[in-house]
């Protein structure tokens, strides 16, 4: 097969990585929210992701709910467990050791994996949902797709406004700063901390949900590993601790990821997926040579 | 330097003795304690990076399946000559071209990587696992995604009953005497000038930086060695196996297993391993005898329940409970 690369072939590869990548922005967020202010690293991201997307199949598969409502839903659901973490197991490990939270979050992923391997069973589901397709540069593409695109970047621009135009975003900012010092201007930090976790999961769970707008199929127990590694990628590339540092860096990830792609399978590499997720990683390494702070640091 | 300096490593050491034992005696213990074993070391050479830095590596499975196909390629290069080399000598050489090609490795990785500080290296290395898996699946080298089998080329070149010994015995006793070579090298390390350098690493980066300790230089050297450490081991785990495939050779949960290990037992101590994996290895076989299937279901909430009874470790609660005591002197 042959395909002619013209310039709209590129534009298109383009846009549908930028697409692509204000999701993994979204799916990313969480994580680095969770190290910004907890300094905890959520080694078990990628299995609230997979909570996500099975919120989503069932309230597809049941109440007849698009990922769009059920993403909602989710966020609510992942605020809860978010809440329900910090009160029952965070609040109590925070003050021991740094790794201790890694090994703890990890746990915590494992568990909801059983959970929804002993419920739902190991084999892949999946569901899809048709809107038509959109024209963008003489490619189809579907409508779905973009839709979720410009959904997770709305969230993103939500999440901007409530951080720095609400009392409880700049509370949440003060913490950031220094934890001592926003507890002495009568910060309640705990709270801070209960409700910041809740948010970030909340994030990561509605994203999941969104994930099936992009992957229509393969809804299984394990799906979340693979978020779990390119989230912490792309938020390491973002700087770890700037939410919308990931939110671009999830951009240029998709980007990068479609671009390469495409020109591999041009090139008629033998397998020009798995070499693709080499040559982000490798781009990884790279970026992290000429800085190591991350892309949107000073 | 008494036998009181030594005693926790006597200690280490008599209890890996009585393991070796009961695998010898019971022939039915076998297969749980050359899991045990792997486990075991593992987290030990991880821990020789990890508990005297107190950096995590999150790429780190990745040395060791680089080891094991390193490993496996060259015992199938050698054994694919008319008439072999004797086992002996194709085994070192297997073990030596995993140790180089994990040195190579972490030399590339650390040079980069080593420079960032705490969760940051952590997690910038997450990339390294995944980028060698996709690599090798990608261009398709050393068997690509359909892996790479020893089997048949240990049973050609020798005959059956060498190859069940192989497999059973003699890759049992490799692990075993990697995992005494790290032990060695941790007490080693903690002894030299490098490993107080290391010391004041841990307890303050920047202030250790600034009396004259070559931060970057020790981090990379400690990284160097364990590396180096878990390609041979992944060279002995290729020998247990004789097979390898990129998606389980890679995964993430051999990394995070050895963290668990080292954490539940105590990070940075060199009995915490031992007493860890033994208490996860143990916990993990019991749940799978008595809940299979559902292992996982139940072992994660106890791990859960761990973290925040033991956040220092099992080793870390006893010598806090028993402090000053002999049982202190028997932990390190």
């Amino acid at each position: 097969m042959i395909i002619l690369v013209t310039a709209e072939y590129i534009i298109f590869t383009t846009i549908t990585g930028v697409l692509l990548g204000t999701f993994y922005g979204l799916a990313t967020i969480g994580l680095s929210f969770t190290f910004g202010i907890l300094r905890i690293l959520n080694s078990g991201h990628g299995s609230l992701v997979m909570i996500g997307a099975y919120i989503s199949y069932w309230s597809f598969a049941l109440l007849g709910l698009p990922p769009l409502i059920s993403a909602f839903l989710a966020f609510a659901i992942g605020f809860l467990i978010g809440l329900i973490l910090y009160h029952g197991l965070i609040s109590r490990v925070l003050g021991g050791p740094e790794l201790i939270s890694l090994v703890l979050m990890f746990a915590f992923g494992i568990f909801l994996q059983e959970v929804a391997k002993f419920s739902w069973g190991a084999s892949p589901r999946g569901f899809t949902l048709s809107l038509g397709s959109v024209n963008i540069f003489g490619y189809e593409y579907p409508l779905t797709r973009v839709i979720g695109g410009v959904v997770s970047a709305v969230v993103v621009l939500v999440l901007y406004v409530f951080l720095f135009r609400t009392k409880s975003g700049n509370a949440i900012r003060s913490v950031v700063e220094d934890p001592e010092g926003a507890s002495l201007c009568g910060v309640n930090v705990s709270r801070v901390y209960a409700l910041s976790l809740a948010i970030a999961l909340g994030l990561t769970v509605a994203s999941g949900a969104l994930s099936t707008l992009f992957v229509s199929g393969g809804i299984e127990p394990y799906m979340g590993d693979l978020y779990t590694t390119r989230a912490f990628a792309i938020a390491v590339l973002g700087g770890l601790t700037s939410p919308f540092g990931s939110f671009l860096a999830g951009l240029l990830f998709g980007i990068f990821e479609n671009l390469s792609y495409m020109t591999l399978s041009l090139a008629n590499v033998g397998n020009p997926f798995s070499m693709t997720r080499f040559l982000t990683f490798a781009m990884i390494l790279l970026v992290l040579l000429v800085r190591p702070q991350g892309l949107l640091k000073r | 330097m008494g036998i009181r300096t030594h005693r926790s490593l006597l200690l280490l050491l008599a209890l890996s003795v009585v393991l070796l034992f009961i695998r010898t005696v019971i022939p039915e213990t076998r297969q749980i304690v050359s899991i045990l074993f792997f486990y075991i070391a593992l987290s030990e050479v991880f821990n020789l990076f990890t508990g005297l830095t107190l950096y995590v590596c999150f790429g780190y499975v990745a040395f060791v399946a680089l080891g094991m196909y390193g490993g496996g390629a060259t015992i199938k290069y050698l054994l694919s000559s008319p008439n072999p080399q004797p086992l002996w000598v194709v085994f070192v050489c297997s073990f030596a071209v995993a140790g180089i090609l994990a040195l190579i490795l972490a030399l590339i990785v650390g040079w980069i990587s080593i420079r960032l500080k705490g969760a940051y290296f952590a997690i910038a290395t997450i990339g390294l696992n995944e980028g060698l898996k996709n690599l090798i699946e990608g261009t398709g080298i050393w068997g690509g995604s359909s892996g790479l089998i020893i089997a048949n080329d240990l049973i050609r070149a020798y005959n059956y009953e060498t190859f069940i010994f192989v497999t059973t015995d003699l890759a049992d006793y490799l692990i075993f005497t990697v995992y005494i070579i790290t032990v060695m090298c941790i007490y080693l390390v903690t002894k030299s000038r490098l490993g107080y350098g290391l010391a004041a690493l841990r307890e303050d980066e920047e202030a250790a930086n600034v009396m004259g300790v070559n931060v970057v230089g020790y981090k990379l050297v400690v990284f160097v060695i364990s590396a180096t450490l878990a390609g041979m081991l992944g060279a002995g785990k290729m020998i247990k196996d004789v097979a390898i495939y990129p998606p389980q050779a890679f995964a993430i949960s051999y990394t995070v297993e050895a963290i668990v290990i080292s954490m539940l037992g105590g990070l940075g101590t060199v009995t915490g391993p031992i007493i860890g994996g033994l208490a996860y290895g143990v916990l993990k076989y019991m749940l799978t005898v008595s809940f299979p299937g559902l292992q996982l279901l139940a072992l994660a909430p106890a791990l859960m329940v761990m973290c925040v009874v033991f956040p220092y470790g099992i080793v870390g609660w006893l010598k806090r409970r028993f402090k000053g005591g002999v049982i202190e002197s028997l932990l390190t």
